[in-house]
């Protein structure tokens, strides 16, 4: 028996593609985590935020834990901690149920989110929350 | 130090550890076009070879064991140039005319890797539908802007790359209303969505709104003036001496356009700061970024 993805009963990349929008929107007006995404080619940015969704609806990707932490580092400089993922799941959350996902749906994502929530912040694993 | 190798193109490449994948290809003697080394310009952009459709940009990506790229980008092939015309647009800004030697194909408002000596180029944005039309800003001993500037003749050969790039009337629905804002020679493309509009027949209107920080930079307000169909407006911050021209600020004016934006499509040239500013504000305003083109002039580097 097959169970699809969040990513594939949302609609595929194109569905993603119209969260992406959304989703950046959301982080930029969020005065808790607005100043991780200044000053990027915000094109470029919203190419990393639908590898972002694409990732944690479950979609395909390549993403390991060690792309996580490198992806990151630079932002640990700038006072990333745990306090910022919330804020991300949350805004996460939000976009998914606009979007007409279940909270079945959304817990899961924010499990999915979580798991990567040590390699993110880089530090050892941890008994996940 | 041990070095890394790498593979473009099916040829083994070895670079320092730090290097970036473009400076281990210019280092190996690979033609690769590039001008801003900051992600901008894309001229150095490769295929991932395991993943056709992963794009790596050269300037961006550090060299690291056992990657295999290939180059290839069909559009990026080079065609020759032939300079057929050159004159001032006030005393900074250059409007040159180049000839394709070979078929050539571009939208106005995509740009194009500029060549006078191989291995080194310069992006400039095509103002006209019609004609290769460029706009140059001349730079202090600019390596290429002051040299078109000073020595450059009438029939002398040049080389380019391209065209590339997503500022252009191509997207657009003729019934969208479209907001065209830049400074200085971001001018240029913003002109050549301008008139690829008009001639498309564009029916919503279109605003065209040129900023300077200095009088000088407001080159163009002639050949602005004979743009019919479109509403145009020059701003600078500082007083100028015509009445053409308004004091103030561009984006306090696309600020004022409030909740209308939602609806435009915008296209934002020129200085980096400004179009990234820009972009954020309309970004914020509801403008999805499908539908914000913009191109940030960076110099080369
Ligand atoms: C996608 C794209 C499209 C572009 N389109 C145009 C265009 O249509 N018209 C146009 O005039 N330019 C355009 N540019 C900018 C242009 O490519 C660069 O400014 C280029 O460096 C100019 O080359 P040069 O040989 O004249 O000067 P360089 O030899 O590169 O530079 C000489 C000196 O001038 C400085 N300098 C260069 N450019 C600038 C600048 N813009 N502001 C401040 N200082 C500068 C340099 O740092 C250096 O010290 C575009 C850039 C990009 C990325
Ligand atoms: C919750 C777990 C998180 C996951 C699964 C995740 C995942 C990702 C992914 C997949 C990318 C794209 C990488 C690429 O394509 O190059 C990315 C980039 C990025 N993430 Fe996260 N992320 C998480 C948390 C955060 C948090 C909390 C912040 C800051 C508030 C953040 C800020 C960024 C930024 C700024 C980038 C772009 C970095 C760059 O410019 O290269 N992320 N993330
Ligand atoms: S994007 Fe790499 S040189 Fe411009």
């Amino acid at each position: 028996m097959t169970t699809k993805s969040l990513y594939e009963r949302l609609g595929g990349a194109p569905a993603i593609q119209a969260a992406v929008d959304r989703f950046y929107r959301r982080m930029l007006k969020d005065a808790r985590v607005a100043r991780f995404f200044e000053g990027v080619d915000m094109q470029r940015q919203a190419e990393k935020q639908r590898n972002f969704l694409t990732m944690v609806t479950g979609g395909p990707n390549h993403y390991t834990g060690k792309d996580m932490r490198d992806g990151h580092a630079h932002l640990l400089k700038l006072g990333l901690d745990d306090s910022h993922v919330d804020a991300v799941i949350e805004n996460l959350g939000a976009v998914l149920a606009e979007l007409g996902a279940n909270e079945a749906d959304i817990a899961e994502v924010a499990a999915l989110a979580n798991s990567v929530r040590d390699d993110v912040l880089s530090r050892q694993s941890r008994a996940r929350r | 130090m041990s070095r890394v190798q790498l593979e473009v193109d099916g040829i083994g490449i070895e670079a320092d550890p730090g290097d970036s994948v473009l400076d281990a290809c210019l280092r190996a003697g690979l033609a690769i076009p590039h001008s801003c080394r900051a992600g901008a310009c894309r001229g150095c952009e490769l295929q991932s070879v395991e993943d056709a459709a992963r794009a790596v940009l050269a300037c961006q990506t550090p060299a690291t064991a056992g990657l295999r790229l290939r180059s290839g980008q069909a559009q990026l092939r080079r065609t020759a140039l032939r300079l057929v015309r050159k004159e001032w647009l006030g005393d900074s800004t250059l409007r040159v005319v180049l000839e394709p030697q070979t078929r050539l194909q571009w939208e106005a408002g995509q740009y194009l890797f500029l060549s006078r000596e191989p291995g080194r180029s310069r992006c400039y944005s095509i103002a006209s539908p019609e004609e290769l039309e460029l706009h140059i800003a001349v730079q202090p001993r600019g390596h290429m802007s002051a040299w078109l500037a000073e020595d450059a003749r009438i029939g002398d050969a040049l080389e380019m790359a391209g065209p590339l790039g997503h500022c252009t009337h191509a997207a657009a629905q003729l019934d969208e209303p479209l907001l065209l804002a830049g400074t200085g020679t971001g001018l240029a493309p913003l002109l050549g969505v301008a008139r690829s509009a008009i001639r498309a027949g564009h029916c919503a209107p279109i605003h065209l709104l040129h900023g300077s920080a200095r009088p000088s930079g407001n080159y163009a307000l002639d050949l602005l003036d004979s743009l019919s169909g479109v509403a145009v407006e020059s701003w600078c911050l500082e007083s100028h001496p015509d009445p053409r021209v308004r004091h103030g600020d561009l984006i306090a004016r696309v600020r004022q356009f409030g909740s209308e934006l939602a609806s435009m499509r915008v296209y934002l040239c020129g200085a980096p700061a400004l179009v990234s500013q820009l972009q954020r504000e309309c970004f914020l305003e509801g403008v999805p970024l499908s539908r914000i083109h913009s191109d940030p002039f960076l110099p080369a580097r």
